[in-house]
C-alpha cells in the first residue's frame, strides 16, 4: 500500500509538466534610415523614415534627433523630412538614445542638384538561406516591392532545397533571427524544392532584418537568411 | 513526434515483462500499474544527427495486465488511463517576458490488446506468436497548435514471434530471449521491422530480477504521410531507433513486488535523443 501510495503521489505531482526554458534572444539594438537617398533635385522635399529594433528585436518607437551639418544646402525637420535649399552636399544624420543608454546615429549624404532625380523607385533586396540545423535547408531569394501597393513579394529561387522531414515548417520575418517573437508570419511551408513565391501583405521592404525558418511544434529555428 | 515517443513507451511497456514469451498458464496472470516519463530538450533528425528543441515531456500511468485463459494463451492488454503531452514556456532570457507560454494536454492514451500464444515449449526452450492491435484512442491533435499528442490516430496490427531460453548461470536463473516483428501501421504511416534482446539474471534469493535489453525499430519507409503538416502531427513517421535499457524488478512477496526501468536511444532518426525513466508496482500470480 505504501508503494502504492507513492506511485500515486508522484503521479500527481508529475501532473504539471510545464516548467521555463531560457532563451537566449539578445541581438544588438539597431536603429537605420531605411530608405537613404544619395540626390535630390533642388527645392524638392523628399521624406526619411527610420527603424529602431531593441535588444529583442521589437520595433519600438522613440525620439529621434536629426540635423543637417549644412543647412544652406540642405535642411532637415524634426520629423526627417529633408527640403533641397542650395546645390551642394550636405550630410543628414539621425540619432536616438537606445532604452540602454546608448547612442546610436545614422547618417546619409546628400548631393543637392538641378538634375531631375527620381527617388520613388521600387526597392529591391536579396539574401541566402542557411540552416542553422542538421536538416537540408538552402537557396537565395529575392524581396521586392511590389509597386503600387503596401506589399512585397518574396521569391524563393530555384536553388531551393529543405528537407521533407522538417516537422510544422513555417517562414517568418523577422528582426531577430533568434526567436518569432515579434515576427511576421508569412505561412506554412508547402514547398520543399524549387522555384516558389510568397505575397506578403501590409508590410516594408525594411521593417525586417531575417527570413526565418522556424519548426513551430517544436519552436525551434532550423534556418534564417539576412535581408540584404 | 510524441506518435514515436508512444511507440518507445509501449515497445518497452509490452517487452518488460519477464519470461513475456512462456505463456503464463491458465488462470494465472500478471499485472502491472506503473508510470512512465521523458523529459528531452533534443532529438535525433532524419539524417540521424542531434538537434535541439524547446523542452518537451511525455508522461503516462497505464496498467498493463496478461492472463492466461488456456495454458498456452494469454490475453493482455495495455492501458494508459492518464496520458500528459507538454511543453516548457519559452522565456526571453534578455527581458524575461514570455515568447511562447508553455502547454500541456492531459488525456486517455493508445490502447493495446492483443493475444499471446505459446506454441513451443520444450525443456530448456519456449517460443510464441504475439499480436497486438493498436487502437487509436488517444488524443492526437491537442493543444493550440495539434502538436500535443498523446496518441497517434492510427490503427496497428503489431505480430511478432519470440524465441527465450531459461538455464542458470551457476545456482542463479538466467533467461535470454529475441524477437523479430512486424508493426502493419495504417493512416499513411510506414510500416516497421522490429526486433530485440532481453536477458534477465535472478539474485538475492529469488528476490530481484536485473534485466537488460536492446530494441530496434526499423522503418520500411512505404507511407505516404509526410511532414507537411502545420502541426506536425506526422512528424514521427519513418522513425527509428536502437535502444538500450535495463530494468530492475523486486520481489516483495512471491506475487507482489516493484520495478524501476530505463531506456535510452543510442541511435535514431525522428526520436527524442533523452532517456526515459519508468516504475511500478506489479502482481505475478503463477
Amino acid at each position: 500500500m505504501k508503494q502504492l501510495s507513492i506511485l500515486l503521489l508522484s503521479i500527481f505531482l508529475l501532473q504539471s509538466c510545464v516548467q521555463d526554458d531560457i532563451i537566449n534572444d539578445r541581438v544588438d539594438a539597431s536603429f537605420s534610415i531605411t530608405n537613404p537617398i544619395t540626390e535630390i533635385t533642388l527645392n524638392d522635399t523628399f521624406q526619411l523614415t527610420t527603424k529602431y529594433t531593441d535588444n529583442v528585436g521589437k520595433t519600438v518607437t522613440t525620439n529621434i534627433t536629426w540635423s543637417s551639418s549644412n543647412e544652406m544646402i540642405a535642411t532637415v525637420s524634426n520629423s526627417g523630412l529633408v527640403t533641397a535649399v542650395a546645390q551642394g552636399q550636405a550630410t543628414i544624420m539621425a540619432s536616438i538614445v537606445s532604452e540602454e543608454g546608448e547612442t546610436i546615429t545614422d547618417e546619409i549624404v546628400v548631393t543637392v542638384t538641378m538634375d531631375q532625380v527620381d527617388n520613388n523607385t521600387t526597392q529591391e533586396k536579396t539574401g541566402t538561406i542557411r540552416t542553422t540545423s542538421s536538416y537540408v535547408l538552402e537557396g537565395t531569394f529575392t524581396l521586392r516591392e511590389i509597386p503600387n501597393t503596401n506589399n512585397l513579394e518574396l521569391v524563393i529561387n530555384d536553388n531551393y532545397r529543405a528537407s521533407s522531414s522538417l516537422p510544422g515548417l513555417y517562414i517568418y520575418l523577422t528582426n531577430n533571427p533568434n526567436t518569432v517573437n515579434n515576427a511576421k508570419e508569412i505561412e506554412a511551408v508547402r514547398v520543399f524544392n524549387g522555384a516558389h513565391t510568397y505575397i506578403i501583405e501590409d508590410t516594408g521592404i525594411n521593417d525586417f532584418s531575417h527570413i526565418l525558418y522556424w519548426c513551430k511544434p517544436f519552436s525551434v529555428k532550423v534556418g534564417e537568411a539576412e535581408i540584404q | 513526434m510524441k506518435k514515436y515517443i508512444l511507440l518507445f513507451a509501449i515497445t518497452f511497456s509490452l517487452g518488460n515483462t519477464i519470461h513475456a514469451q512462456w505463456s503464463k498458464g491458465k488462470g494465472n496472470g500478471y499485472y502491472k500499474l506503473s508510470a512512465w516519463y521523458l523529459q528531452y530538450d533534443q532529438h535525433y533528425t532524419d539524417t540521424g544527427a542531434i538537434d535541439p528543441n524547446a523542452t518537451r515531456t511525455q508522461f503516462n500511468t497505464n496498467i498493463y495486465a496478461e492472463y492466461g485463459i488456456t495454458d498456452k494463451i494469454d490475453i493482455l492488454a495495455y492501458v494508459p488511463f492518464v496520458a500528459v503531452s507538454s511543453q516548457n514556456n519559452q522565456i526571453s532570457g534578455t527581458n524575461g517576458g514570455v515568447i511562447q507560454p508553455g502547454e500541456s494536454v492531459t488525456s486517455f492514451g493508445d490502447v493495446d490488446l492483443g493475444i499471446n500464444y505459446g506454441f513451443y515449449k520444450k525443456g530448456k526452450w519456449a517460443a510464441s506468436v504475439k499480436l497486438i492491435l493498436g487502437l487509436p484512442t488517444g488524443e492526437d491533435a491537442g493543444g493550440s497548435d495539434g502538436s500535443y499528442q498523446n496518441g497517434d490516430g492510427e490503427f496497428n496490427q503489431y505480430l511478432s514471434t519470440h524465441l527465450g531460453y531459461s538455464t542458470s548461470l551457476g545456482d542463479l536463473p538466467f533467461y535470454a530471449k529475441s524477437y523479430l516483428g512486424y508493426n502493419n501501421r495504417t493512416e499513411g504511416f510506414s510500416d516497421e521491422f522490429r526486433t530485440g534482446l532481453e536477458a534477465g539474471i535472478n539474485v538475492f534469493d529469488s528476490k530481484l530480477w536485473i534485466i537488460t535489453r536492446l530494441n530496434v525499430v526499423k522503418s520500411f519507409n512505404n507511407g505516404t504521410l509526410s511532414a507537411v503538416n502545420s502541426n506536425g502531427s506526422i512528424f514521427a513517421n519513418n522513425i527509428e531507433f536502437s535502444s538500450f535499457g535495463f530494468e530492475a524488478a523486486y520481489y516483495i512477496t512471491k506475487k507482489l513486488g516493484v520495478s524501476l526501468g530505463f531506456d535510452s536511444a543510442f541511435d535514431g532518426k525522428i526520436i527524442a535523443a533523452s532517456p526515459s525513466f519508468s516504475g511500478g508496482i506489479f502482481l505475478d500470480i503463477k
